[in-house]
């Protein structure tokens, strides 16, 4: 507890620090809970998440950073390796490749990259995932696309 | 200098992998991937080693190259791993006990395979030093330096002793002279404040030495006007009529003038003073003695009763000594100041021989020290055994006083004969005129020129107008959407009456129309309406927002002035004259305003009114009121404690059955400029109390 906890101080001094680096990924810490951590990240750009803006909700755990925070979705998306329902992520450095060295930087921009990059042969999404197996390239971007629009894009008018 | 550019080629190797993992993930970390990677991992450093060497020397190692990967603080303990990182001791061995992986490049590692990296750490606190010396401030830095033992010589040691025991010296002296100085205002300040107490007593002294001088100037020329009628007397011994004048002005004088006299001598006077006065009392009174014994036999009869008027009164005077002080002071301070403003009245003051302040606490301590209880000369019982609910909400004296009317939860109006109620023992007491009435009634209020008419405010929120005469409604104003709890009539005109109701509107109506005059729409409910008694266009309205809102009917957009220092509800409003307004509230307590300078004049406390309409009731002197104890309570209206109180007492058998202390007082009513007063109970009782000694 008081490891993680001195941690995850470092992490928010960090992320004070070096704001406007990254401008893809913006982490935000709860003001009176430092276990308390939302991001937003954008789409990559040639991607059919382009344009739009995905929040992420961080459950970290008492072993932190020996044992790997918990991320997911807050933001609907149809992405072959996310849960549509629960936004959950199969992503392999959440569970067994975690290394203290990762930070939630890096998780970020970890995550962008498997939006660039779906791997459609662990689906959480199971029709996403069929689409991109059965070679249906052009409909697996229009309905990433439609949802983009839907749930990660601010309303216009 | 081998061995740290080897360090320096090691140490930035460490976050260059961070990014490598995330490129294989992205490309789905396969086994023969992860295989293939490896070799790539190894040429990099390679790569890394050889060019970065040279300018990690020229350039100084950046500040994140410092910290753990794990716990991203500066590294303690540095251990090097087989496979190149470093990392804090507790970290790496932490990490080891859950995975056996190196957290930088996911190398196979175990506790075996770690080794201290002493130059690491020894590099880690030379840099660590630097950074505090940057940061930390001259006193430590000198501090350190001391105790690291750096060579000093003893003349630069005593120069600098020589140097601090000078600011010591001025540091002590200069927080010396802030607390004196801080010590000395505080002084001054309480100076000031006890001489300000100190003139105000003097102040008070001298009012109350010259009014002493005055009372016995006064006192001396009465004994004077006594011993010559005295002489007068004597003459006329021999006829017989002349004997009944004897008592009166005795009786007079001595009653008048005694508790003033006294008022001084309890507290405020030295006691040498006292002393003498006591002499001179003593030798009064044996004079008094020689005089009464040598007129006439008949004069013992009288004495025990003055002294027993004098004790009382004197007692009187002792159980409400604060008050009385109080107000004494308060009036004698008031008379000086209107006494500098005009100095006319100083030559009329000096005629009468008294202050106006004076005066105003004599009548004030006459009429007080008169009366110290409530006496029942007459008690009526209602007729109408059957009803079980028989709160009496209003009972009036008409213009002449010589009937009252009654109104309340019964639906009816009676209107008594009051002396045949106080001179004709009865058992049930028999109305003159009687009248049924659609609603409850909460309000009644008599004209003030026509003698039959009488105006009532129902549950219902009609106001009707009635001719106790021919027993019939003259007019009926039905305005009002919610219950009416007051009407009063206007006493300079006639015609006009007011009302206010829990629809939060206070209506102005005209005997010779139906429709209201004014409508004034406030925000709150309205629980009493009152007429200034000198004026058509002066109407005070209590309100249950806890204020009074005086009106001028001639501009009825917003009041003149607002009242405000009441708790709960606002009851009643009562004019005991053309300035002076009474207030009750179920805050317990009842105000008296002066609606002249709009500014609240006294609070009384001493019944207790929570939640009921209780009465209120006032005349010239004395302001009565009801109490949800069952009792009637009297006050003085320049003394905030009761001057007189009386508890009704249930004395029927079936009324032995209820809670006694479930009964309030509902009604109240002073017979103009009379210690008169009528009350009724919640059971339906009415009682004529008069005050007494």
């Amino acid at each position: 507890m008081q490891a993680s906890r001195a941690r995850l101080f470092k992490e928010y001094k960090e992320v004070q620090r070096e704001k406007s680096a990254d401008p893809d990924i913006q982490l935000i810490c709860d003001d009176s809970n430092i276990f308390k951590w939302t991001a937003l990240i954008k789409g990559p750009s040639e991607t059919p998440y382009e344009g739009g803006v995905f929040q992420l909700a961080f459950a970290i755990p008492e072993q932190y950073p020996l044992l790997p925070p918990q991320v997911r979705f807050l933001t609907k998306i149809f992405h072959p390796n996310v849960h549509f329902k629960t936004g959950e992520i199969c992503l392999d450095i959440l569970k067994n490749a975690w290394s203290p060295a990762w930070t939630f930087q890096s998780v970020c921009r970890a995550i962008i990259a498997l939006m660039a990059h779906p791997e459609p042969d662990s689906p959480l999404n199971c029709d996403s995932g069929n689409l991109l197996r059965s070679g249906d390239i052009r409909g697996y971007q229009s309905m990433a696309r439609m949802y983009t629009r839907l749930a990660a894009m601010p309303k216009k008018g | 200098m081998g061995d740290s550019s080897v360090a320096g080629a090691l140490v930035p190797s460490v976050p260059k992998p961070e990014p490598a993992p995330s490129g294989d993930t992205s490309a789905a970390a396969a086994a023969t991937t992860a295989a293939l990677a490896m070799p790539e991992e190894a040429g990099m450093r390679a790569a890394s080693a050889s060019p970065q060497g040279p300018a990690e020397e020229g350039e100084g190692p950046a500040d994140r190259d410092l910290l753990c990967p794990i716990c991203m603080a500066v590294i303690k303990d540095a251990f090097l791993t087989a496979c190149g990182h470093s990392f804090c001791y507790m970290c790496i061995v932490t990490h080891l006990s859950n995975k056996s992986d190196c957290p930088c490049c996911g190398h196979y590692l175990t506790k075996a395979q770690l080794y201290p990296n002493f130059l690491l750490d020894k590099v880690l606190k030379k840099i660590s030093a630097q950074q505090i010396a940057k940061t930390a401030s001259p006193i430590d830095q000198f501090r350190c330096a001391l105790q690291q033992g750096n060579e000093m010589g003893v003349k630069e040691l005593d120069s600098l002793m020589t140097l601090i025991a000078e600011k010591k010296r001025q540091m002590e002296q200069q927080e010396s002279e802030t607390n004196m100085q801080i010590l000395l205002v505080f002084l001054h300040c309480l100076r000031k404040q006890k001489l300000e107490e100190l003139n105000e007593i003097q102040t008070d002294l001298q009012y109350i030495k010259e009014d002493i001088s005055s009372v016995e100037r006064h006192r001396a020329e009465l004994y004077r006007t006594k011993e010559r009628y005295s002489m007068k007397l004597r003459m006329l011994l021999d006829e017989p009529t002349a004997q009944k004048m004897w008592p009166s002005p005795i009786d007079k004088a001595s009653c008048r003038f005694l508790p003033n006299s006294r008022t001084p001598l309890s507290g405020s006077c030295p006691g040498t003073l006292q002393n003498k006065k006591l002499d001179l009392k003593a030798q009064v009174s044996h004079q008094g003695f020689q005089r009464r014994d040598a007129l006439t036999s008949s004069d013992p009869p009288n004495s025990p009763i003055q002294s027993g008027n004098v004790i009382a009164r004197k007692r009187r005077v002792q159980a409400q000594f604060n008050e009385l002080q109080e107000y004494y002071l308060q009036r004698r301070r008031t008379g000086a100041q209107a006494r500098r403003q005009e100095e006319r009245d100083i030559v009329a003051m000096n005629r009468e021989g008294y202050h106006a302040g004076l005066q105003d606490f004599q009548s004030v301590l006459t009429t007080f020290t008169r009366y110290s209880r409530l006496r029942v000369i007459a008690e009526l019982r209602h007729g109408d055994l059957f009803h079980s609910a028989n709160i009496v909400s209003s009972i009036e004296f008409d213009r002449d006083d010589e009937l009252f009317a009654t109104a309340g939860v019964s639906k009816r109006i009676k209107v008594f004969e009051f002396s045949t109620v106080v001179n004709e023992p009865s058992d049930v007491h028999c109305p003159v005129v009687e009248m049924a009435t659609r609603s409850k009634l909460s309000c009644l209020s008599w004209n003030k020129y026509s003698k039959n008419i009488i105006a009532s405010s129902d549950y219902e929120g009609i106001v009707t107008v009635w001719d106790v005469q021919t027993r019939q409604s003259v007019m009926e104003y039905e305005e009002h959407e919610k219950r009416a709890w007051s009407v009063d009539f206007s006493r300079t005109d006639s015609s006009m009456l007011v009302s206010g109701s829990d629809d939060c509107k206070v209506k102005v109506w005209c005997t010779n129309q139906e429709a209201s005059v004014i409508n004034i729409d406030m925000k709150a409910n309205i629980c009493s309406v009152k007429y200034n008694p000198g004026s058509s266009f002066y109407v005070a309205v209590g309100s249950a927002d806890h204020h009074i809102h005086y009106f001028d009917l001639r501009n009825p957009s917003s009041p003149v002035h607002i009242f405000g220092g009441h708790k709960k509800a606002v009851s009643y409003v009562k004019f005991l004259s053309n300035n002076e307004l009474a207030s009750a509230s179920t805050d317990s307590t009842l105000r008296l305003w002066d609606v002249k300078d709009n500014c609240p004049v006294r609070t009384f406390r001493g019944h207790k009114n929570e939640k009921n309409f209780v009465g209120l009731s006032v005349n010239n002197e004395y302001i009565a009121c009801g109490s949800e104890t069952n009792e009637v309570f009297v006050y003085h209206k320049a003394i905030s404690k009761p001057a007189a109180s009386h508890r009704f007492v249930s004395s029927d058998l079936d009324d032995a059955d209820d809670d006694p202390g479930s009964y309030f007082i509902s009604a109240v009513c002073w017979k103009s400029d009379s210690p008169t007063m009528l009350t009724a109970n919640s059971q339906g009782t009415i009682k004529v109390l008069v005050l007494a000694p």
